[in-house]
């Protein structure tokens, strides 16, 4: 064979063509087979066999490298494999959970009454009915009405798997990978013929696990399901010959069961069949299994906190990869607080699931985070703080440029305006630019010509009415005091822009009330039209300009006029608004209103 | 594909082409594989791509005659004009070493086959070669 062609042989190409012609490359220094280069010959069968079997090594080794890093790896049981390296467990399905007070009226008159653990209800969600069950016994009595309140249900099957020890082993495969891996209990019998259970617990850690410990593992396994490891003497009990193992546990729907409201008792409850499930809060919180994207996500990072919370990006990721509702978060210690709060470490977080976190889920969310907090650290949860903009926009289109009609356009910016919301806003940490919010506006649709946008912020109150009303909200931003305004102004009042200005409400009274800043940091309320100006309460609190703190002080509010709570319009300095904390700026629907003007030109 | 080389008085070369036998046949005495040369070459190649259907060959679907995909077609007088076509395109796209002179079929639609003869040149080569070739099927 020629030596002359082996130096221009490329092995990097991994396309068959590619391949083929090297080989022919190669061919060409030679002189006794001619016939490589013709599709018909017996070379050039035997080179596309080469070729094939080279593409074929070449795939297979892509693969091979590809699957051997967690970054690039694609199969689910090799991203879990280097998760595993990284001590870091997937996260499972989640059970959909409701709370419901469960009321039984007994036809007689008992003490009390004990409503087992896995008590059944159905409840449906569209078209499929969901199984749910209590997680633990409650015993309710004649004292509370037989009332068991804010009871948790869980969506799912219970499955029980048994397995027999042999010495080969402590490792035992799940074989649902639909389990919900908090769900699992275990219990453990010393033999075939023993019927007496004893209850190992699940550890996450070696801490605090002695040789005599009961305990288990889980860990990731193939087939994107789980195992339970037990121990080896050192670290957690043995198990020995002969021991069964009964692992029960639950497998959900994920988060399909979201949203069930109506629950029916699926069995009487300890004899008694007039048991009504009233809801608390409709199922929430069905998870999937982890994406394989956000275990990538989360392995390293998870490594870097080390099951500890020490850093704010700790509590993010470990709150974050536990709770699969939680899109966003903040944290902060307490000393940034406003007043400070020492020994706080502060946490605020958004939700798919709840507009605002209930009671409970921030209870959960305290109660798996405290443990891994350094010790005289006390995390609190508090809710995000909505800063809203207003945005009106008048746009002037050109007819000729489009079929659209106005009410076409008008949709489109709106849709662009929400488009910009989610895409920019409604998380912790951004500021709205009005310039982008313009940019985008502009390019929702080619035939636009100009546009006019104003913004203003919007802060919620929910006074409790007819009663003394006493707060403080604060824009944090620094709001634009209009010139004193008094009630000479006449005419001109209209054109007034004070910092602050509000919905209308009904005060001492008088319909048509609004709030209104006089320019110099009072509140007042007050009856404004075009033409004149009516000052109702010329002391109603203050208005701090710098900080953007905004006062009421002592105010009875008979009534308001739309809605349940009351908006308070600030206009700040600034027309970037940054959020600051636990603000989250966003964008309602409700709040954009878009007139669009054609034109011809 | 490469060009063929010209057989000239100024640049005679013996062997213009050459292949192995599809039994992979060797030497006794050398150890080698024999080889075919030329002509024989060339009329193995042939033989090749009329027995070669399209998708045969590896991420090239279009290298092949596709006269064995019609064994399941019906048997009519259109048949032996796609068979002759089919031949034609053989020649066309993928032997450029040589010339179709004639293609002619002999249908036996009792024994459900169809011979072929095929008659054509090398390219600097006068002398036409036959092939004849008994399209059946095999069980």
């Amino acid at each position: 064979m020629p030596t002359a062609a082996n130096g221009e042989f490329i092995v990097a190409n991994l396309e068959f063509d590619t391949i083929k012609s090297n080989l022919k490359t190669y061919l060409s220094g030679q002189s006794v087979f001619q016939d490589y280069d013709f599709d018909g010959s017996n070379v050039n069968v035997l080179l596309d066999v080469l070729s094939y079997n080279t593409y074929y090594n070449a795939i297979y080794l892509n693969h091979v490298a590809t699957e051997m890093f967690l970054d690039s790896a694609q199969v689910r049981d090799s991203v879990y494999s280097h998760a595993k390296k990284l001590n870091y467990l997937p996260t499972s399905y989640r059970s959909s959970v409701a709370y419901a007070n469960v009321q039984i009226t007994p036809g007689d008159a008992p003490h009390s009454i004990d409503i087992p653990r896995l008590t059944k209800f159905t409840s449906s969600v569209g078209d499929n009915t969901y199984t749910f069950s209590t997680n633990s016994a409650v015993t309710v009595y004649a004292n509370s009405s037989y009332l068991a309140a804010n009871l948790a249900l869980y969506e799912g099957e219970l499955v029980t798997e048994f397995y027999n020890v042999n010495s080969t082993s402590n490792t035992f495969y799940i074989h649902n990978f639909e389990v919900d891996t908090t769900s699992i209990t275990v219990n453990i019998r010393t033999s075939n013929s023993d019927n007496s259970n004893s209850e190992w617990t699940r550890a996450n850690s070696l801490f605090g696990i002695t040789s005599t410990s009961n305990v288990f593992f889980i860990q990731a396994a193939a087939n994107a399901s789980y195992e339970m490891v037990f121990g080896n003497d050192s670290f957690g009990r043995k198990l020995v010959d002969g021991n069964i193992v009964e692992a029960t546990y639950r497998i959900g729907a994920g988060p399909n069961p979201d949203g069930a409201n109506v629950f029916t008792t699926a069995t009487s409850v300890a004899g008694y069949s007039d048991v009504v499930a009233t809801v608390v809060t409709r199922a929430a919180g069905g998870q999937f299994f982890q994406t394989l994207d956000d275990i990538k996500f989360a392995a390293p990072r998870a490594l870097s906190a080390q099951e500890r919370a020490v850093t704010a990006n700790d509590y993010k990721t470990l709150v974050q990869n536990e709770f699969g509702d939680i899109t966003d978060m903040i944290v902060y210690g307490g000393e940034d607080a406003d007043p400070p709060r020492f020994g706080k470490v502060i946490m605020s977080a958004t939700s798919n699931t709840y507009d605002t976190l209930p009671e409970f889920r921030k209870q959960q969310i305290i109660d798996f985070i405290k443990p891994k907090s350094p010790l005289a650290i006390e995390p609190e949860m508090i809710n995000p703080s909505f800063l809203r903009i207003k945005v009106d926009c008048a746009v002037t289109f050109n007819f000729n440029d489009t079929t659209s009609s106005e009410a076409d356009i008008k949709s489109t910016v709106e849709s662009a305006i929400t488009t910009f919301n989610t895409t920019n806003l409604a998380k912790f940490n951004k500021t709205f630019r009005q310039s982008k919010l313009i940019e985008k506006i502009n390019e929702s649709d080619t035939s636009i010509l100009g546009h006019s946008v104003t913004t203003k912020m919007i802060k919620t109150i929910s006074p409790t009415l007819n009663e003394a009303y006493t707060n403080t909200v604060s824009f944090n931003q620094t709001l634009k005091p209009d010139n004193p305004v008094t009630t000479a102004q006449g005419t001109y009042i209209g054109q007034s822009e004070p910092a602050i200005e509000s919905g209308k409400f009904t005060y001492d009274s008088t319909t048509g009330a609004t709030f209104r800043d006089d320019g110099t940091g009072a509140l007042q309320i007050v009856v404004a039209n075009t033409s004149a100006l009516q000052i109702l309460e010329a002391n109603a609190g203050s208005v701090d300009y710098a900080t953007g703190s905004v006062s009421f002080t002592n105010l009875t509010i008979n009534a308001i006029a739309t809605g349940t709570s009351l908006k308070i319009f600030g206009q700040s300095t600034a027309v970037d608004i940054k959020g600051v904390l636990t603000d989250v700026i966003e964008i309602k629907p409700e709040d954009v209103t878009v007139t669009a003007t054609g034109v011809r030109e | 594909m490469s060009k063929t080389q010209t057989l000239s008085s100024h640049n005679i070369k013996t062997v213009v082409y050459s292949d192995f036998f599809t039994d992979f046949s060797v030497n006794s005495a050398t150890g080698r594989l024999n080889t075919k040369t030329n002509e024989i070459a060339v009329t193995q190649s042939v033989r090749n791509l009329l027995l070669t259907d399209h998708y045969e060959r590896p991420f090239q679907p279009n290298i092949g005659s596709n006269l064995r995909a019609m064994l399941f077609e019906n048997f009519t007088p259109a048949t032996e004009l796609q068979v002759e076509t089919y031949v034609k395109e053989v020649f066309d796209n993928h032997e450029p070493r040589a010339n179709l002179i004639e293609v002619s079929t002999i249908p036996n639609a009792d024994m459900n086959s169809i011979g072929v003869t095929i008659v054509f040149s090398i390219i600097n080569s006068t002398a036409p070669t036959q092939m004849d070739l008994m399209i059946e099927r095999v069980r």
